[in-house]
């Protein structure tokens, strides 16, 4: 709902379509693509006419930017399609590089550590990956947070590291994938945050599952949340 | 033999790279190297070398007598005669295997790379390419006006299909096997001194 | 054989000797990210490398062809190997043929791949490892668990147990230099004794017939340089074009295997020494294969850095004794598949997908992108498994049709706040082993935006769209 609120105080006229379902991405991270293809599809159909999509989550962005291609393949070659996915947009970099909005005139004093979200960062391009050299170049959601008053961002050793939640990963490789999230986790209380912002609800439900066994005083939010809720 | 070598070969020949399979044009020159004997120097000495610059042959082998290794060196092997004699002919050996109690050789070197502090040795006019990696302790002697920024100016610079052997030497060998705890002198020499002559 | 989620499951039992390995592989990470920041044109020449790749694999038969004239030229013996097995028996027939008993051996991953130390100690040839790392794994009896760094998981005072059992050095003794001058007088008598050398090949160049080997201890110089025999192992997709070509490779290969600007010793190696008959062993062993599949064949562009592993959030946490093919991390997965897809396929589900892998290799192979690609093929053949199939399969239909997802979350958000938490949070449910299910909302989205929707005098309109939570 964060979402819907940002857009309608930033003035975006938008619509959300009562027959969308799911954009297919655990079943196509489990290799069961036939499935995963006819959820596309359903997306496809559902989403095809209008000129922005706007997805509060960087993994199934990614899921409809990177791979929808590989799944509809009968559909890649037209217009329609061509246009939903370079049209379907990721919250942040909609705000950024389609409505121009690179600051957001508020306040948020916390601190705030930014998880970010492999797939948003990796795939879509949302912040600068330490993998890579890149001079020059900011992260899009970085950007976003700190323009907040009175917003402070704690670095922690390991800037990007995944949260381990994986989709089916989490289940199958359990021990594995709590072990990553825990590490995340005390890595991001020791730089002495009270919440843990990022842009993929998944992420966040993974962290925050640990969070509450352990008993852990940290907050989780989506980038959603505070934006609308620092946004008057 | 030359069965496998034709059904490997055919085999081979078949291949799934699309789009653009050319040879690529390229150039990437370190342009972040903006003093080369600086850069070569500081780089070597990160990786547990030493280098030294000198005016002349007189003033490296003045470098040379006043080191440790050298004074302690029991056997000394020198391919660079204007600075150091040597006392040990490997020349003269049939077998290498009696080059492994050399404490010290000392060997011309043909460029120096600043990006990565090494030494490109031609080895051919050693008689036992061994040496280099038996000898306890390793002096390396450039020209300052061998140095050259990167490896693709290296590479662009030395003939190197006609030699038999040659390394790059960056540092003395090591090893950080052992609980990624860095330890100076693994098989090969155990300190490395670059001389840089003018 | 056991899956990579019990093995893996089993390593973090010993939750300090987990950290610590987890922090030693990201050290080692964090000085490569250094080492490439100090390269302006890291990026660019990662491109290069890749298109260099491309275009000697495109060409395989034409660039085998101009190395083996040019190394024979140079006096260098060429032999070709169909399949591991042939690869062995060549290795083995050029010892016999010079009654060679003992040989010092430095790192190869092909002979790994293939078995060759079991193979020749199985024919009466004494094999030793003189790599550090490999020596103490071969000691210890195991066998490697990083393709760089085959020992990053044994601590020191356990390579010092190693060495007091075989190499007779003080018990108790764990200082690493100690051990490591312990290490190099012990292999200094093998390297003066073996009658032949092994090892493996970094780059081999078409050009000049130039076989060039990294190392950081000089242990492959020593081997090559010392017995009357040497024997040169490389896989088919070793050769590169040109001399020039090195520029590019070895300005990559080792800022991103160890943090490294290059290695202590680069040798090029154009023939035998004076007195010394050299042989090189040219293996397909499936390579050929997988330059046939068309979203695979990046696979084989890898230059064994190990950069992969080393940033791999799974693999620092599990081990390479957790993945079953010989070459762990995201690399040996999709190795790994080729070669057995059924017997591996448990390797292609120890990823979350993070794509960190593809971000640091060095010849950008698309490894997390084939991960999930093997992961179709794995279900197209039906290896799934049962249960894993069954729920996603459900997990379709609901989701098919928007009226039983919306029912499906009905259901889950109202038996999720019904019953108390401890019903699905204890050990016997897979999430709830180790984390709190998430805290459900009263209302779906759907019901949310309708009710604020009806709340505003001025509904929002058709235009912009989003996807919402549901």
């Amino acid at each position: 709902m964060a979402t819907v609120r940002l857009l309608e105080k930033l003035g975006v006229a938008f619509e959300f379509p009562k027959d969308q379902t799911c954009c297919g991405q655990p079943q196509f991270n489990s290799g069961c693509f036939r499935d995963a293809a006819k959820l596309a599809g359903k997306m496809f159909r559902v989403f095809k006419d209008f000129d922005w999509v706007v997805c509060p989550s960087g993994s199934c962005t990614g899921m409809v930017r990177e791979y929808y291609e590989l799944l509809l393949e009968r559909e890649k070659g037209g217009e329609e399609f061509k246009h939903l996915v370079s049209h379907t947009f990721e919250l942040c970099e909609f705000l950024i590089d389609i409505l121009k909005v690179e600051t957001i005139d508020a306040s948020f004093p916390h601190k705030v550590s930014l998880h970010q979200s492999c797939h948003g960062l990796r795939g879509l391009g949302l912040g600068v990956p330490s993998e890579q050299v890149l001079p020059g170049r900011t992260g899009k959601v970085r950007r976003l947070l700190e323009s907040l008053r009175g917003i402070e961002i704690v670095t922690t050793g390991r800037s990007d590291e995944c949260c381990g939640f994986g989709g089916t990963f989490s289940v199958f490789e359990g021990a594995v994938s709590s072990f990553i999230g825990r590490d995340r986790i005390r890595d991001y209380e020791q730089a002495g945050a009270e919440v843990i912002v990022s842009y993929d609800m998944s992420c966040l439900m993974h962290l925050d599952g640990l969070i509450r066994r352990d008993k852990k005083l940290l907050r989780i939010m989506h980038i959603a949340e505070i934006l609308d809720g620092a946004v008057a | 033999m030359t069965d496998s070598r034709r059904l490997v070969l055919d085999r081979l020949k078949k291949h799934a790279i699309a789009g653009d399979t050319s040879y690529p044009a390229y150039s990437h020159p370190h342009t972040g190297i903006t003093d080369p004997r600086k850069s070569f120097q500081s780089v070597i000495e990160s990786v547990g070398g030493e280098c030294r610059f000198v005016a002349d042959l007189d003033d490296a082998w003045k470098v040379v007598a006043g080191s440790e290794v050298f004074l302690s060196a029991k056997q000394v092997c020198s391919y660079v005669k204007e600075i150091a004699e040597g006392n040990f002919d490997a020349e003269a050996i049939a077998d290498a295997r009696q080059c492994a109690d050399v404490d010290l050789a000392i060997v011309r070197g043909e460029l120096g790379v600043a990006e990565n502090g090494a030494v490109w040795v031609n080895a051919d006019p050693l008689r036992h390419r061994a040496l280099l990696f038996l000898s306890g302790h390793l002096i390396l002697v450039i020209k300052g006006r061998d140095i050259v920024p990167d490896m693709e100016s290296a590479y662009a610079r030395n003939d190197f299909s006609s030699i038999r052997s040659g390394y790059f030497i960056s540092g003395p060998s090591k090893t950080a096997d052992i609980e990624q705890c860095l330890v100076i002198g693994a098989h090969g020499a155990k300190s490395l001194l670059v001389l840089v002559v003018g | 054989m056991k899956s990579h989620a019990r093995l893996a499951a089993g390593f973090l039992k010993q939750e300090e000797r987990a950290h610590w390995h987890d922090q030693a592989l990201w050290y080692v990470r964090e000085k490569r990210d250094r080492m490439a920041a100090s390269v302006p044109d890291w990026e660019r020449l990662r491109d290069t490398a890749q298109a260099i790749k491309r275009h000697a694999l495109a060409n395989l038969p034409h660039y085998l062809e101009e190395f083996e004239g040019n190394a024979a030229a140079r006096g260098a013996i060429v032999h070709y190997a169909l399949d591991a097995a042939e690869h062995n028996r060549i290795v083995l027939e050029i010892l016999k043929g010079r009654n060679a008993r003992l040989v010092a051996k430095s790192k190869s991953m092909l002979s790994e791949e293939c078995g060759l130390n079991e193979y020749l100690e199985r024919n009466g040839v004494q094999v030793v490892e003189t790599d550090l790392a490999e020596r103490i794994i071969q000691l210890a009896g195991e066998r490697p668990s990083h393709i760089v760094l085959p020992s990053i998981h044994i601590r020191k005072e356990e390579v010092g147990d190693i060495f007091h059992e075989h190499l007779g050095t003080e018990k108790g003794e764990s200082d690493p230099t100690r051990l490591t001058r312990a290490a190099r007088t012990h292999l200094r008598e093998r390297f003066l004794a073996a009658q032949a050398g092994i090892s493996g090949v970094n780059f081999a160049v078409a050009e000049t017939g130039a076989v060039v080997i990294c190392t950081n201890e000089g242990n492959a110089d020593l081997g090559n340089s010392l017995p009357d025999l040497y024997i040169a192992v490389m896989g088919v997709e070793k050769v590169i074009p040109k001399t020039r070509d090195l520029s590019v490779f070895l300005r990559l290969l080792s800022r991103s295997a160890t943090g490294q600007p290059i290695s202590a010793y680069t040798s090029h190696l154009l023939g035998p020494r004076p007195g010394q008959a050299m042989h090189i062993v040219i293996v397909d062993n499936g390579r050929s294969e997988i330059l046939q599949r068309e979203r695979f064949h990046r696979a084989a562009f890898c230059i064994r850095c190990g950069a992969c592993l080393n940033t791999c959030p799974v693999y620092r946490r599990s081990g390479g004794h957790s993945y079953n093919y010989v070459i762990p991390g995201p690399i040996g997965t999709i190795l790994a598949m080729h070669r057995d897809l059924k017997k591996f396929k448990d390797m292609a589900y120890a990823s979350t997908l993070c794509g960190s892998c593809t971000a640091v290799c060095p010849v950008k192979i698309d490894i997390h992108r084939q991960i999930v690609l093997w992961r179709n093929d794995v279900v197209e053949a039906g290896y799934l498994g049962r249960a894993k199939s069954a729920a996603l399969k459900t997990a379709t239909l609901g989701m098919k049709s928007t009226r039983f997802f919306r029912m499906g979350g009905w259901t889950v958000r109202t038996i999720l706040r019904i019953l108390p938490p401890f019903v699905f949070n204890n050990r016997l449910t897979i999430w709830g082993k180790s984390r709190d299910l998430p805290r459900m909302p009263a209302r779906s989205f759907r019901a949310e935006f309708r009710a604020y929707s009806r709340r505003k005098t001025n509904p929002p309109e058709l235009g912009a769209k989003k996807e919402g939570r549901s």
